[in-house]
């Protein structure tokens, strides 16, 4: 008991003693507020304007963007977010697909219409998903998740009101030429996507998004102090999975025809996850900028690739996944934060001796 | 008031090992208990029970009155029992104030963020409310996660080693704050190894050893309690006490 403090009777606040030194407000590489709102707003004012006045080539080129980047900011609310990294993108996407050429070929209805069942039939599947295998934790998520993915294109294959392994057709009866047509798509998809923002801005300012950070971190100690860990991650992955049906169904009147293997593929739900490692995971406008870029650069390879030559010998068409691939373990080992995290302050733990 | 927490007969086993072993004990309402013991003796697996981090093999756990052995940890929140770690563990990726709001997520009402600055400010952080919590000095970090189990408004907090390893100031700090708290009727749970810090701080103390309650009372007593010397020792009080 010897080297025991006594109790100071000074008139100094026991604050200012234990916190000198320390008080200083902390300056890290900090943007200004306004940066990243800015950035959002230029990229969907950008694809906004882009819609109206670029010739049809591109046209449907940013329509892929603005569909991945409504899966993408929905993927991320758990997959970013909550640091639940999983292959499911597709499963959601792909339910809203069906739900709406199942609508649109049993009742008749129009794309407008099937957006809610589309948007529900995802939801639908999701709790199915989340209920499985949400006590599960990331590794072992991520796995079911490809396994489910499977499944899901197992039992449309089977499954003869959704057209077996024929798939299904889904037209949409209008009078508009094939601009407007795309137009209608795009600007869908627009506004899918403006929502989409608007939700992923919501949550990460949120004690929600507080929430599923602290799962992705620790999530025992977000257990222990009281955070229900198991309803916010299917939180997460409904709101994220309502918006991918959403946008599925834009996708089967916009493509007309969807089949099983390649509406339930992984290679959707690979790119997903690689739009948001590219943009940044866990930020709200990552997904913005991960979908520009990984579509793009996507769109450019199909195109550049197949007229390459080495000796004469032409490269196969598929390599264009393969530089996909490289990019992701490039961000993955150098870029972890993705191009919004080279902008934004470090934060978290960093390894020590 | 009756007491906040009842423990009758908790027992853990681990594999072969019995980590918890018969324990009973209760912390009264606004009560101020130190928990000694050496390594290994039971301390930490007990705190975990009682905020249902690790479910008892057996035995009964009330608080404020409601049996809760077997409930998840979410519901002892609810219940008015809150915990800080061993070592902190704040949320680095997300500020001191966002650290703040995530206990409280599931709560009613509005104006919590007004509250989380309060008690920033109740430590000394509310400069630091936008600051990542990874960018927190160790004693910050432990004074964080302090403040952040008292967002809830528990009836007990259960701390986990609140002076090891900080600079002697905020020790003081701390020590300052768990007092002014307990005034106002909170009761704490706080397992130390700095034993005159908890001597001086805490009028009861309960000494565990091999997962068993040896002594429960005023610091003095337990402190020469030959089966509390004979804990830390290993052999009967021989010579001198240890304290």
């Amino acid at each position: 008991m010897s080297a025991e403090i006594e109790p100071t009777a000074t008139e100094t606040p026991v604050e200012d003693i234990a916190l000198a030194g320390a008080r200083a407000t902390y300056r890290g590489k900090k943007l200004p507020p306004w940066v990243m709102p800015v950035i959002a707003v230029v990229i969907l004012g950008g694809l906004g304007v882009l819609g109206l006045v670029t010739e049809m080539g591109m046209l449907t080129t940013l329509t892929s963007v603005l569909y991945y980047m409504v899966i993408a900011q929905g993927w991320n609310l758990l997959g970013g977010y909550g640091g639940y990294l999983n292959f499911g993108a597709a499963i959601f996407a792909g339910s809203g697909a069906y739900a709406a050429a199942w609508f649109a070929n049993e009742l008749g209805w129009t794309m407008w219409q099937t957006f809610l069942p589309a948007a529900l039939a995802a939801v639908a599947v999701s709790l199915v998903l989340g209920y499985a295998t949400l006590r599960l934790r990331s590794h072992y998520f991520a796995i079911f998740t490809i396994v489910f993915t499977f499944l899901a294109m197992v039992v449309v294959k089977n499954t003869p009101a959704l057209g077996g392994s024929m798939g299904l057709y889904a037209f949409l009866d209008t009078q508009l030429d094939s601009r407007g047509l795309a137009l209608l798509f795009y600007y869908s998809l627009f506004g899918f996507a403006v929502l989409a923002t608007v939700i992923a801005y919501l949550v990460d300012h949120s004690n929600f998004g507080y929430a599923l950070r602290a799962i992705s971190e620790d999530e025992p100690a977000a257990q222990v102090l009281g955070v229900k860990t198991v309803s916010v991650k299917l939180w997460a992955l409904v709101i994220g999975a309502a918006l991918g049906g959403a946008a599925g169904s834009v996708y089967a009147f916009q493509t007309g025809y969807i089949e099983p293997a390649g509406t339930f593929s992984l290679d959707l739900a690979l790119d997903i996850v690689l739009v948001c490692v590219v943009g940044g995971l866990a930020t709200w406008v990552g997904p913005l900028i991960g979908a520009v870029i990984v579509v793009v650069l996507e769109q450019w390879l199909r195109v550049f690739v197949p007229r390459l030559e080495f000796f004469g010998v032409g490269v196969p068409a598929e390599t264009n996944r393969l530089v996909l691939g490289i990019l992701l373990i490039v961000f993955a080992l150098f870029i972890r934060r993705g191009i919004v995290g080279l902008f934004t302050e470090r934060r978290g733990r960093r390894i020590t001796v | 008031m009756g007491p906040v927490i009842e423990a009758e007969k908790l027992v853990k086993r681990f594999g072969g090992m019995t980590a918890v072993d018969e324990a009973s004990f209760s912390v009264e309402a606004g009560a101020l208990l130190g928990v000694i013991g050496p390594n290994g003796s039971g301390k930490t697996t007990t705190l975990n029970i009682l905020n249902g981090a690790i479910r008892p093999d057996s035995g009964v756990i009330r608080v404020n009155g409601k049996e809760m052995q077997g409930k998840p940890s979410t519901a002892f929140v609810e219940a008015g029992v809150s915990r800080t770690f061993q070592n902190p563990r704040v949320f680095t990726t997300i500020t001191a104030l966002e650290n703040m709001l995530v206990p409280v997520l599931h709560s009613k009402g509005s104006n919590w963020r007004e509250k989380a600055l309060d008690l920033l400010a109740f430590v000394g952080l509310e400069d630091h409310r936008d600051t990542p919590a990874s960018e927190l000095s160790g004693g910050q970090q432990k004074l964080l996660e302090f403040v952040r189990a008292l967002m809830t408004d528990p009836s007990v907090v259960l701390m986990d080693e609140p002076f090891a390893g900080v600079h002697p100031s905020v020790k003081e700090l701390m020590r300052q704050r768990i007092l002014e708290r307990n005034r106002e009727g909170t009761a704490f749970v706080i397992v130390s190894h700095e034993i005159p810090d908890l001597t001086r701080l805490c009028p009861q103390i309960l000494c565990m050893s091999s997962g068993r309650v040896v002594a429960y009372g005023p610091p003095a007593e337990v402190t020469s309690d030959p089966l509390v010397i004979e804990a830390y020792l290993g052999h009967g009080p021989s010579g001198k006490a240890a304290s």
